[in-house]
């Protein structure tokens, strides 16, 4: 009987233990959740990743890293959705955590330092008033860093000048689009640097990418399509001696008056001001930013 | 007799005038004017139109909530699931395949899954798998994942990018039903 007693004893025990370790994982798992939302993360991207966290086994504590650097984008006004995305992409590959903290710091940095290179080369006002184009600008600049271009080298794709936020974005997909194509980092900035500092439209350069990677998915190498790329670069510049088309002096009209509001709200000292914007000759461009041609590959897209 | 009823009716006129007079409810009102209604009109106006008190208590009241609680979930349920996607004017039709024979499942994943291995291939008679998926113009990075665990690079693309992982996945330009491309 007294064993008997004791073993009851010893299962309810297990039991309450059970109970109560569950209790607590839950709950951390419920905090590591609220910190990762308290960070801006979507609720739906806070449960994708925690689910996976939770799928490979790793402990609840793994996540207060990521949402401090969360946090700390958000703060400093960086979608951190960014860093969401890397951490999904992460968890769902198996990285390991270490390699996983190692991409994200990589990452942190990266689209801090873009953010930086907006701030010194677009206006505010523009930045301000589409917040949708400057995650676009930060995302296109953080994929052209990973797809090999030093940070160096992303300033002098861009030209080192003033640009308006579509040609930032416009001149960082063409970079990565061509290093994504196996086109060499040096031929990549000696084909965008003229180009860019001659401050050919947004436009422009969306034409020109699309056709590179349609010609791309038409079948052409890479070396072909770029041949045909920087031939055709070199056409536009041509024409461009002949003086500035519509379209660029559309562009060069938007950046002087977004220069114009910031430097109206600084002097009004109203919120805002502060971005010391110089008018380059031909910056920017209407229509939308990115090109596109075909899908690679096997990929086929085509409009239905 | 007349002594007894007289004595009789002055004890009830001073136990009425002694008892306590009572305001009739509202309730009361209610149905005395219902009737008086109901005897002037007919069933149905009396149906629709003649005023009525509504008792209610906490249980019939969280009952009532229950019923409706349950009635909006059933309707959300039972509404098509049809999401069409962003920006539904520009989506574009893409054709992912692969040809990977040996394979018993492939699934699909990308920036437009938000990486989840979601979108499952389906094998063709010729031994490839194919998913068609309808993507918002612009650039997008993905890859296959085969049987579950196997993360693999889409052999025909024609670009890659770095993953940030040490691995690289294939990108995916996607064109506007006008060449153009989502500002985001």
């Amino acid at each position: 009987m007294g064993i008997g007693m004791q073993a009851e004893r010893v299962t309810v025990a297990l039991l309450l233990l059970t109970i109560g370790w569950a209790a607590c994982a839950q709950t951390t798992w419920d905090e590591a959740a609220s910190r990762l939302r308290a960070a801006s993360l979507a609720p739906e991207q806070v449960t994708a990743i925690l689910e996976r966290a939770r799928a490979h086994g790793l402990d609840p504590r793994v996540a207060g890293p990521w949402a401090a650097r969360a946090a700390g984008l958000a703060q400093d006004g960086i979608p951190s959705a960014i860093l969401g995305e890397r951490i999904s992409q992460g968890l769902a590959k198996a990285v390991p955590v270490g390699r996983l903290e190692s991409a994200l710091a990589d990452l942190d940095a990266n689209v801090r330092w873009v953010n930086g290179l907006l701030d010194r080369i677009t206006a505010r006002a523009e930045r301000r008033d589409n917040p949708g184009q400057t995650e676009l600008a930060l995302r296109a600049g953080e994929a052209a860093l990973r797809a090999g271009l030093s940070r160096d080298q992303l300033e002098r794709a861009l030209g080192r000048r003033p640009v308006t936020l579509e040609q930032a974005v416009v001149f960082s997909q063409t970079a990565s689009s061509l290093l994504a194509a196996g086109v060499s980092v040096a031929d990549v900035i000696k084909a965008l640097e003229g180009p860019a500092k001659a401050g050919i439209s947004a436009a422009e350069m969306q034409r020109l990418e699309r056709r590179f990677v349609a010609e791309l998915a038409g079948g052409r190498t890479p070396d072909e399509a770029f041949e045909d790329f920087r031939s055709e670069l070199g056409a536009t510049m041509r024409d461009r001696v002949n003086g500035p088309g519509s379209d660029v002096r559309e562009g060069m009209r938007r950046q002087l008056g977004h220069e114009m509001r910031d430097t109206m709200r600084e002097t009004l000292g109203g919120p805002g001001g502060g971005a010391h914007m110089g008018v380059g000759a031909g910056a920017g461009a209407g229509g939308s930013p990115g090109a596109s041609g075909a899908a690679p590959g096997r990929a086929r897209a085509g409009n239905r | 007799m007349n002594e007894g009823t007289s004595e009789g009716d002055r004890r009830l006129e001073a136990w009425l005038a002694d008892a306590p007079r009572v305001a009739p409810s509202a309730a009361f009102r209610a149905q005395v004017m219902g009737a008086l209604a109901r005897r002037r009109a007919g069933p149905v106006r009396h149906f629709l139109f003649s005023p009525r008190i509504l008792k209610w208590n906490f249980a019939g009241l969280a009952g009532a909530f229950a019923v409706a609680l349950l009635a909006v979930g059933i309707a959300w349920t039972l509404q098509p699931s049809v999401d069409p996607g962003p920006d539904a004017a520009r989506v574009v039709k893409v054709r992912f395949v692969l040809d990977r024979p040996g394979a018993s499942a492939v699934s699909l994943a990308g920036d437009f899954t938000g990486w989840k291995t979601r979108v499952a291939l389906e094998r063709q008679a010729d031994g490839t798998w194919q998913a068609e998926l309808r993507l918002a113009p612009g650039e997008y990075e993905y890859a296959f994942v085969v049987d579950d665990d196997q993360w693999i690079q889409d052999p025909s693309a024609t670009r890659f990018r770095n993953d940030g992982f040490g691995g690289r996945n294939a990108v995916l330009l996607v064109p506007g039903v006008n060449g153009d491309r989502n500002a985001g």
